[in-house]
């Protein structure tokens, strides 16, 4: 198609559009709200997953050592730890350390610390793990592989709590995906119905565009960007909207969250933006897909 | 060359090689500006088993001829006319239109072989929510001229056909005459090589009518084969001009 092809299907896809201004306008704001759901659920798990990270960063291996282990035998486990890939940094708590640390938890519980002959807390270290091995399956393997060290009395890393961990996050994800289907899906069948409706009542145009000469490209592509335009208007608009209510919620948040030890909130990244709009142009170019296909079969002979 | 310039045997006439030599040496002849710019080769269409609606109609039209097509509703005039516009495909035979064997065009094609053609409809169809202007100028747009020539071939066209006064008015507020003379106007833009009319004037008042037919006859006379299909024969008659009737989908009269 060349430029005047262009020519042609830019100016009938505007004019179409302009021509049944008010249906069009309609049809944006349905799907721009359809959208705003769709973003808004978006937001939320992206901050939940940032809270969640957050939270993760304090997923760590204690290693408890063994009361006999000589100055030289712990800094070869040192060694040992730190030339683990999934260990990103460690600290050694000796067994004093520990044990202040024991008598401040239980300040409150005299006749507990009055129960406790000397210091019967080992020294320990705890590792902490890089981002992408905080998971699970890596937390089991590295505690296998260390647990047999020599010097190394036991190993404690929050199995249960990690498990139920990620449970929440697999929640969050699947509920995320179940509901960004359905929206999507929603915005399919919007944008569809109206591009076939418009397409019904312009059978006639199709008709005549078909006799003067018109290719398929021609009468086809108007109606795919009509798609493409009113899906990506729609979530340029959500997305302007949802920054609006964002930033009005943004000081309310700001104040209130850290005391939840949840981090402030974020609005979407520059590329998840673009995400959003290439992902609105999509929809609506396949919602328009299904309604050209009978009328290039009708019409593009 | 097209593909479908190419002939491919007729299936139909697989025991009679002299049809498909007679087919090549025409569309020899047109490439050589031979006066026939339409023939047909024993070309029938049938609608499923027990419904002919052409038989075997073998005929040729001259470039820059005006010719009617006449006969009883159900003689197959629309029939004949959709096969020339690559509407429907001949059950058998061959169509040769400007040197191009139309009874296999390819859909890739077809848009092509309609820049060469003019076609008007007896219900004329609208771009309903355009202006006069554009629905005239659709034919052009559609072929990718320049916006400055058809702002000027437009505005011509419409004065031509007296309608320049009703530029910006919708379809729907002109007379059934005024409507045609827009679907005649968007027909003829472009100077086609042949108007194929199927009963242009059928709703029309006789003044309509009248005005329809001399448009016709003045773009015949630039040079336009014009194919005219009316079931008043009176009106063919009265033109002088050649005539060919059909009955019950044959050429009876040519």
């Amino acid at each position: 198609m060349g430029l005047t092809g262009v020519h042609f299907v830019m100016s009938e896809t505007l004019g179409n559009l302009l021509r049944r201004k008010g249906e069009t306008f309609w049809i944006i704001i349905a799907v721009t709200v359809s959208m705003m759901i769709l973003g808004a659920f978006g937001l939320l798990l992206t901050n939940l997953q940032r809270s969640l990270g957050n939270v993760g960063e304090q997923v760590r291996v204690v290693v408890f050592l063994r009361d006999d282990l000589t100055p030289s035998q712990r800094s070869r486990l040192e060694e040992v730890f730190l030339h683990q890939p999934e260990v990103e940094k460690i600290r050694f708590v000796s067994k004093e350390e520990a044990y202040t640390e024991f008598t401040r938890s239980f300040s409150g519980n005299r006749e507990l610390l009055a129960g406790i002959e000397g210091n019967p807390l080992p020294a320990s270290y705890l590792l902490s793990l890089k981002e992408t091995f905080r998971h699970g399956p890596d937390l089991e393997r590295l505690s296998r592989n260390l647990s047999s060290l020599p010097g190394v009395e036991d190993l404690e890393y929050g199995k249960k709590w990690l498990e139920r961990f990620e449970a929440i996050v697999t929640v969050v994800r699947i509920t995320g995906i179940v509901i960004g289907s359905l929206l999507g899906i929603s915005i399919i069948l919007i944008i569809g119905t109206s591009i076939q409706k418009s397409v019904v009542r312009r059978r006639e145009e199709f008709e005549v565009l078909q006799w003067v000469g018109a290719t398929r490209t021609m009468i086809r592509m108007p109606i795919l960007f009509e798609g493409a335009l009113l899906g990506g208007a729609s979530a340029a608009c959500a997305l302007a909207l949802l920054a609006c209510f964002f930033w009005t919620l943004q000081g309310h948040l700001n104040l209130n969250l850290p005391f939840a030890g949840l981090p402030p909130p974020v609005f979407f990244s520059r590329e998840i933006m673009g995400g959003g709009l290439a992902t609105g142009v999509g929809l609506g170019i396949l919602g328009s897909f299904f309604v050209t296909n009978p009328v290039s079969r009708n019409h593009g002979a | 060359m097209a593909k479908e310039d190419f002939l491919l045997p007729d299936p139909h006439e697989n025991d009679n090689f002299f049809p498909t030599l007679e087919v090549k040496r025409v569309l020899l002849r047109q490439k050589l500006n031979s006066p026939e710019i339409i023939q047909m080769f024993g070309v029938s269409k049938s609608y499923g088993p027990n419904f002919a609606a052409l038989k075997e109609i073998s005929m040729g039209i001259d470039r820059g001829d005006f010719v009617f097509l006449t006969g009883p509703s159900g003689s197959g005039k629309t029939t004949l006319l959709r096969l020339l516009i690559a509407a429907e495909q001949p059950t058998k035979g061959q169509i040769i239109v400007n040197g191009r064997n139309i009874s296999r065009l390819q859909s890739s094609s077809m848009p092509d072989y309609r820049r060469q053609l003019g076609i008007v409809f007896q219900q004329g169809k609208f771009l309903a929510r355009r202006t006069v202007f554009d629905n005239v100028a659709v034919t052009l747009r559609a072929r990718g001229v320049p916006n400055r020539v058809i702002k000027k071939k437009t505005w011509e066209t419409l004065q031509w056909i007296g309608l320049e006064d009703k530029k910006d008015a919708y379809p729907l507020h002109l007379s059934e005459g005024e409507r045609q003379k827009v679907t005649v106007a968007r027909a003829v833009i472009d100077s086609p090589l042949i108007l194929v009319a199927d009963e242009p004037t059928g709703n029309l008042d006789e003044n309509f009518a009248e005005e329809i037919y001399k448009l016709f006859e003045e773009l015949n006379r630039k040079g336009t084969t014009i194919l005219f299909a009316t079931h008043s024969r009176t009106l063919a008659d009265r033109s002088g001009k050649r005539t060919i009737v059909l009955r019950q989908g044959q050429v009876v009269e040519s």
